[in-house]
């Protein structure tokens, strides 16, 4: 799994969780630190909703976790549970359908590869890397980020989750609240769909980026 | 050509999924299909490009800002007992129901009250959607209070959201997105029994002439495309090639294009006042049981000025109390009420009328109804053969087409303060009874 894991010097979830339950919000400070980035990109990415707003609604989901603490019974891990108020946020807020017709290309220059654990990374430097291979991969992630506003609501979700984040397909389920055979469904008929999204952005864009015939 | 066991098979096989055993002889298989072999290294290059995109961050300052945020807002008091939480809305609806008994008039006068409502400014309705979607989030929204894949969930508080849950806002927003609803109803439909069918025609009447209340509201069953013509309106197979001028393919099947072009109208009339939601799967799985179980909605559409209306029998009006029986579950608020469709079949867009371009209200019986599982029966009336368009209706139609009340000339089809509620379920989609 690839949900980030606390620092050996940081106490765990369920201690932090319970000290926040008591008004400790230095406490709940560091659960927010801990998975912002998680809440913010799988806010963005479940929603085709731009920056801003997604980290309007990322914000919603911690406030909205810190008010139910009180009803978080600890049978699922912490993260689970924030991340099922932040999909659940997203379907509230309807903004997957009022985007619909207004898909938008991303931001190109918000993120790069291989520096996830580097705490001085920035996402808009690109100067640590070859220019060709930045320009490269910003180029795919614009396309993958496009093809995945094109997909449907819930195989996104799920694609998501899982190729992007990492999730298993129980931890999925429990966020999504589907059994595991539809999250597996999910998976496979997103990725398919997302194929086909991508090979005909691809169709556009140049050969070196394009899935068949190797490339970066 | 890759089979779809082989599709399967090859996300199984990237994401681990395979026994040993399986996927030691799927890797034999690779090494001898080049066209698999291709296929999965194509998938794993897709697969292993999303991964970079977890490298986006939340912008700086965030954390800082949600405890700001935090500190700002008062938190939640004490939570009150549960056996207090569930006996205040009891309470409350008793206290409700005295004081409405006490002023209840006569039936149709509360329906004539009930349509002559004035139609709030758009942006209430908004606010008003806005709200319930809100407010639906707080209390079902935390996994801690259910969830029905992890185990979470408290029973009732599954079988509170049932298939809800997913979609979450459905149930919630509905609830509270035209607050009046559900008391209006209870006023404007009386029990049938204690009603005649003349007492429901001068109701229905009465509501057709009048305007009705926002939210304008579009809910769309989704569902996976289908074939070009899998979907059909009312008629059989002499309105085939016309039919397909009417309908419009989109991701998620054929939609009337008359539909489409008025919810157009609408957005650009009144911007922000069309408000789509889609069903999740659970939601529509229970929708689609619960049409099963009655047999009667394959697509209504309901409009507000123009609508026409039946002959508010008691069939009729049955059809209407199985909907508002379908909102009393919490399962579909927007079919309850305001439009009143048509129960017994027939209706549907008619947009020969140029003074009307959309007369909307409609539902249609299951039996005889055209369509993947019901072949087209004879003596439907084609739309087209009317020189209209028509959809959802059904075997019916033509049979009861006398009946309908003709649209006033000169009534706009859909106003610019038109109300819209919309569900279209298709017919294939209907498990059979």
């Amino acid at each position: 799994m690839a949900l980030p894991q606390e620092a050996p010097q940081e106490p765990d979830d369920d201690v932090l969780v319970a000290r926040s339950r008591q008004g400790d919000m230095d406490a709940f400070s560091v659960l927010v630190t801990r998975y912002q980035d998680l809440v913010f990109r799988v806010v963005r990415r479940m929603s085709r909703i731009d920056a801003a707003t997604a980290e309007d609604l990322a914000q919603e989901t911690f406030l909205r976790a810190f008010r139910g603490l009180p009803q978080f019974r600890g049978d699922c891990r912490f993260v689970h549970w924030l991340l099922r108020i932040a999909h659940n946020a997203v379907i509230n807020r309807g903004t997957s359908m009022s985007t619909r017709f207004s898909r938008q290309v991303r931001s190109l220059d918000a993120s790069r590869p291989g520096r996830e654990d580097d705490a001085s990374y920035d996402p808009r430097d690109v100067s640590a890397v070859a220019p060709s291979d930045a320009l490269e991969n910003l180029e795919m992630k614009g396309v993958l980020e496009r093809a995945l506003t094109e997909m449907p609501d819930d195989f996104r979700s799920a694609v998501v989750l899982c190729d992007v984040e990492g999730l298993e397909y129980e931890e999925i389920a429990l966020i999504l609240a589907v059994p595991v055979g539809t999250v597996r469904s999910r998976i496979h008929r997103g990725r398919e769909a997302l194929k086909e999204i991508v090979t005909r952005l691809m169709n556009r864009a140049p050969v070196h980026l394009r899935l068949e015939g190797g490339g970066a | 050509m890759i089979s779809e066991q082989d599709r399967e098979r090859i996300h199984d096989y990237l994401d681990g999924r395979l026994a040993p055993a399986q996927a030691e002889a799927f890797q034999r298989r690779l090494a001898s299909d080049v066209e698999l072999a291709t296929e999965v290294a194509t998938m794993e290059r897709l697969v292993s490009q999303l991964t970079t995109l977890r490298e986006e961050r939340a912008p700086p300052g965030f954390s800082r800002d949600v405890i700001a945020r935090l500190k700002t807002t008062p938190r939640a008091g004490p939570r009150l007992p549960r056996w207090l939480v569930l006996a205040l809305p009891a309470a409350a609806a008793i206290l409700f129901a005295a004081i409405f008994a006490h002023r209840m008039p006569r039936p149709e006068t509360l329906v004539a009250q009930d349509v002559s409502r004035q139609v709030p400014p758009a942006a209430r309705a908004e606010t008003s959607i806005e709200k319930s979607a809100a407010t639906a989030v707080e209390a079902p929204d935390s996994p801690a209070e259910g969830s029905a894949a992890g185990g979470v969930a408290p029973a009732d508080d599954d079988l509170a959201a049932g298939p809800d849950r997913e979609a979450g806002v459905n149930r919630g927003e509905v609830a509270e997105a035209d607050g009046a609803s559900g008391d209006d109803r209870a006023g404007a439909v009386a029990p049938a029994s204690n009603r005649t069918a003349a007492d429901d025609r001068t109701a229905l009447e009465a509501k057709g002439r009048a305007t009705l209340p926002p939210p304008t509201l579009v809910w769309r069953v989704r569902r996976a495309p289908v074939a070009e013509g899998a979907v059909r309106p009312t008629s059989g197979k002499s309105d085939t090639a016309a039919a397909d001028d009417r309908f419009v393919p989109t991701g998620d099947g054929e939609i009337p294009r008359e539909l489409l072009d008025a919810i157009a109208a609408i957005r650009t009339e009144s911007p922000g006042r069309v408000v789509e939601r889609e069903l999740d799967a659970a939601g529509r799985a229970t929708f689609l049981a619960q049409a099963a179980r009655d047999g009667f909605v394959v697509l209504q559409l309901e409009g507000a000025s123009g609508a026409q209306y039946k002959d508010g029998s008691a069939a009729e009006q049955r059809k209407l109390d199985d909907l508002a029986d379908l909102d009393a579950r919490g399962t579909w608020r927007e079919l309850a009420h305001d439009a009143r469709p048509g129960g017994g079949g027939g209706g549907g867009i008619d947009a020969a009328k140029p003074e009307g371009p959309m007369r909307v209200g409609t539902a249609k019986s299951r039996e005889g109804a055209p369509g993947p599982q019901n072949p087209a029966t004879p003596g439907a009336a084609p739309a087209a053969g009317q020189g209209a368009p028509s959809v959802g209706g059904g075997s019916a139609a033509g049979e009861k087409k006398d009946k309908l009340k003709p649209m006033a000339r000169g009534e706009p089809g859909l106003a610019k303060d038109a109300a819209v509620r919309i569900l279209i379920v298709y017919e294939d989609d209907i498990p059979p009874k």
